[in-house]
């Protein structure tokens, strides 16, 4: 069995994703690099993963100095570092396994998919959904023509209160200055979704939504800018406190957990340091007050070619969870993310089954329903050219996907309806 | 307590269910005239409500020659014979109970609206939904406060296969040209429930889909154009097929009643009857081959003074039934229709709550869930100045609310967003 080697760029939340997932396969995969600004970081992949010094890079542009030293590059760094990393590697030749979104605009991306062509390099985007069981369950009972041809597809994505507050209001994807729009950086995942099980091209889109609640004029009476040591008279029942998330956790969310991981500048960081960096961090402001700017809600409407259409609504003000229902001419099905099964309608003999989704060790316990290690097992399959499944999509596709996204930001702008043919060809894009 | 009379025209399914309910309130309505075509449907409720002969007609042109002679008329015709009766029984300075949709056209909704403010007339449009316990309940929720402003509505409104098959390829409102489009003859209820639940008017509206797969095209190989030649290859395992819905009513659905309710002209009518009916009806054609031109799918998606937005999906590629999910700064509440259940999520203490909804003999065994009763019942109280609640909706809302779905076919037909107050503009609204 050929093992590939791979370098981590970005070794943040994700790349430590990525690298333990391909480390469970030591057969398959073998680390032989690391870069990252944050040096605590370096230092816990040297800790973890048995990484040397000589294996640590303090910069990307560091790294990629070198010849090319590994098969693939990760590139986990944040989503405006995706673009100029991505684009040297792919000039040394490394195959890119690139977190989404791609990058922040429509000619980068564009960029990195004809490099890549240009290179004969396999480019694989993060789209971790394709490769979950559910996901993958979806897309095989709409092969099986089970459900006939799809007409609609309705899918939310409900990111949840205290994830929107944690990372689109106060955290690195709170403004467009640092993020791509919203449409893409948390929903290029099910554009990506629809697109796939709908398997037709994306005829016109059409977007409404904006920021409407997390501003200044809703902030309750009194609150102070910076919640964090403010005592605010809103604090008992807001459940975005600061401190009632980052130091209590009291929801028993991820988000401390993730908060340290970014802010510690060394192991055992504790809370009363955590407190400390609460005093000015982000994290530590009002989410009325933090200088965000990304839509809270939005909706998308998509037809798709031979007629059928989609709808996919995203926004902060729910639990959370990700849902799918797909209608089609011999029947329909309905999914939740967090469930065990899928709820198919036959028509012919009027009956409801219930499916249940096979589920892997990993998906159990792994990320994004066991998408993480999903991906990484079919990516190998795909490099070493034995690959038998359908998730796999090289960077055109998701490009593509992209740019539909892109196209529904300049609908909404507009109050229009986009034709995606048209959206493409202005980014003289040619989808394969 | 004043009783209210109340004269029916178009004694059909609608007719008599609000016939019916006011019926069961007898404190409260007296049913003293009746106008339909059908001999057999004007003879069953002169017997079921004791109208005197000489105030049944065949023809509603007939009763309103009479001067006004009851409180309220009920108009529950045919969707393009709407307008000619509402606005005469207006100017006779009748009190309307009108089924939706109101007209095929913005023009004649509009018309409606004007002349029954003009006349000071109460015109309430049969949005039985907003009648129901269940979106009562759904409407206090969110008047609580307790998920605080909505942000976003979805609503899918599940057709369903056979009820699509039924209704709008064979049947009645098979043409959009004959009735109103898809949007408003079916879901001007869901766009109407989605703008109260918002409670803010709409500004802009997006709207995609298509009748895509009941066509010539689609048929299976060898099907013949009448279903009811019974020689199709698929006649045993499709399911639209008539012999399977309208006689041996494979999947337990309601057709075959509604059928017999259409096509009986004598008490005695058996399944050879039906077949007959089959043969030389239009519920005999197979479903790739009708005269249909409805949408089988369509998506709107919508815009509100104030930034929330919301979508609705139709369609006929389903088992039926109504969802609605809220999303509001305080909350989410999901809601399922077909088996009352709605639940909410609040973000303060992060926890589910299962709301019940009071259930009454008449939301259970009622027509729509409660809400042909809910209508009748609120609209005594509303025309006898007492109306405490907040389902009741005057002619204008109503028609803003079908404006909204006549500009989603505008913008369906021309690949655009339309406007709402430009849209209003243009018909004088």
């Amino acid at each position: 069995m050929k093992q590939l080697s791979f370098i981590v760029i970005g070794a943040g939340d994700r790349g430590t994703t990525y690298t333990k997932e391909m480390l469970k396969m030591p057969e398959k995969y073998k680390m032989v690099g690391v870069a990252d600004i944050v040096s605590e970081k370096r230092d816990r992949y040297k800790r973890r993963f048995g990484l040397t010094d000589e294996q640590c890079y303090s910069d990307w542009r560091e790294i990629l100095a070198k010849p090319k030293m590994a098969d693939i590059a990760i590139i986990a760094t944040s989503d405006f570092d995706h673009y100029e990393p991505a684009m040297k590697a792919i000039e040394l030749g490394y195959h890119l396994l690139l977190e989404k979104p791609v990058a922040p605009t429509e000619r980068e991306c564009c960029e990195i998919a004809n490099a890549a062509k240009k290179a004969g390099v396999k480019v694989i985007v993060c789209h971790v959904l394709r490769y979950s069981p559910f996901y993958k369950k979806i897309k095989s009972i709409i092969k099986s023509g089970m459900i006939g041809e799809v007409m609609s597809i309705d899918q939310t994505e409900a990111i949840g209160d205290r994830h929107f507050a944690h990372s689109y209001v106060r955290g690195r994807w709170g403004n467009t200055s640092r993020s791509a729009p919203m449409i893409l950086a948390k929903t290029c995942h099910d554009i990506d979704i629809i697109q796939w099980l709908m398997d037709k091209k994306c005829e016109k889109v059409s977007s409404f939504g904006s920021l409407t609640y997390f501003t200044e004029e809703n902030a309750p009476e009194g609150a102070p800018a910076h919640c964090y040591g403010g005592d605010c008279p809103a604090y008992e029942k807001c459940p975005y406190a600061s401190e009632k998330i980052y130091i209590y956790d009291v929801f028993g969310d991820w988000f401390k957990w993730s908060f340290r991981n970014t802010v510690a500048t060394h192991k055992d960081f504790t809370d009363d340091e955590l407190r400390e960096v609460l005093k000015t961090s982000d994290y530590g402001k009002c989410v009325f007050h933090a200088g965000n700017n990304l839509c809270d809600h939005q909706v998308m409407n998509m037809q798709f070619c031979g007629g059928a259409t989609a709808q996919l609504t995203v926004n902060a003000f729910n639990a959370g969870g990700r849902y799918t229902r797909v209608y089609g001419t011999k029947g329909e099905l309905y999914a939740r993310m967090s469930d065990d099964e899928i709820t198919v309608y036959t028509c012919s003999d009027n009956k409801k089954h219930a499916i249940p989704i096979q589920e892997m060790e990993e998906s159990i316990t792994g990320g994004h329903g066991g998408g993480d290690s999903g991906l990484v097992s079919d990516f190998y399959d795909y490099l070493c050219e034995s690959y038998g499944g359908f998730s796999v999509a090289d960077i055109d596709v998701s490009v593509y996907n992209h740019l539909i996204g892109f196209a529904a930001e300049e609908a909404r702008h507009t109050d229009t309806v986009v034709s995606i043919d048209n959206f493409c060809e202005k980014q003289k894009f040619e989808s394969k | 307590m004043k009783k209210l009379s109340v004269i029916i025209m178009g004694a059909g399914s609608r007719g008599g269910a609000y016939a019916y309910n006011m019926n069961s309130m007898p404190d409260k309505y007296e049913i003293v005239g009746v106008a339909d075509p059908n001999p057999l449907k004007r003879e069953k409720f002169k017997v079921n409500y004791n109208i005197p002969e000489e105030n049944c007609f065949s023809d509603w042109r007939d009763i309103l020659k009479r001067p006004k002679f009851a409180d309220i008329a009920v108009i529950a015709t045919m969707d393009a014979e709407h307008y000619e009766p509402a606005m005469q029984a207006i100017e006779l300075g009748y009190h309307l109970l009108l089924e939706k949709p109101i007209a095929p056209t913005e023009k004649e909704c509009i018309d409606i609206a004007n002349a029954a403010n003009r006349k000071g007339v109460s015109v309430i449009v049969c949005h039985v939904l907003r009648y129901t316990p269940f979106y009562k309940k759904i409407k206090s929720i969110i008047d609580s406060g307790m998920i605080g402003w909505v942000m976003c509505v979805d609503q899918v409104e599940g057709v369903g296969d056979l009820h699509f098959s039924h209704s709008f390829i064979r049947g009645n409102w098979h043409s959009s040209k004959e009735t109103t489009p898809m949007v408003l003859a079916k879901t001007c209820h869901d766009l109407d429930i989605i703008q109260w639940l918002v409670g803010k008017p709409c500004k802009k509206v997006s709207s995609f889909g298509d009748l895509t797969y009941f066509k010539a095209e689609n048929a299976p190989e060898g099907a013949p154009v009448r279903c009811s030649d019974g020689t199709c290859p698929e006649k045993d395992t499709c399911p639209y097929s008539c012999h399977s819905v309208y006689i041996e009513n494979k999947h337990k659905f309601w057709a075959k009643g509604a059928f017999r309710s259409i096509m009986a002209t004598h008490p005695d009518y058996s399944d050879e009857d039906i077949m007959e009916d089959l043969k030389r009806t239009d519920y005999g054609l197979c479903v790739f081959h009708a005269n249909n031109d409805m949408p089988d799918h369509q998506t709107v998606n919508m815009e509100f003074e104030g930034g929330a937005t919301a979508t609705l999906n139709l369609n006929a590629f389903n088992a039926g039934g109504r969802y609605t999910r809220i999303y509001g700064t305080k909350g989410e509440l999901y809601a399922f229709a077909s088996d009352n259940s709605i639940h909410v999520h609040t973000f303060s203490d992060n926890k589910d709550h299962s709301i019940s909804v009071q259930e009454t003999e008449e939301s259970i065994t009622g027509g729509h869930g409660g809400g042909d009763y809910g209508i009748v019942f609120d609209m005594y109280d509303y025309l006898n100045g007492t109306y405490m609640g907040c389902s009741v909706s005057q002619i204008s809302t109503s028609v803003a609310n079908h404006l909204i779905g006549f500009a989603a076919e505008e913008a369906r037909h021309n690949d655009t967003v339309v406007s709402m107050n430009e849209y209003n503009k243009k018909y004088g609204f």
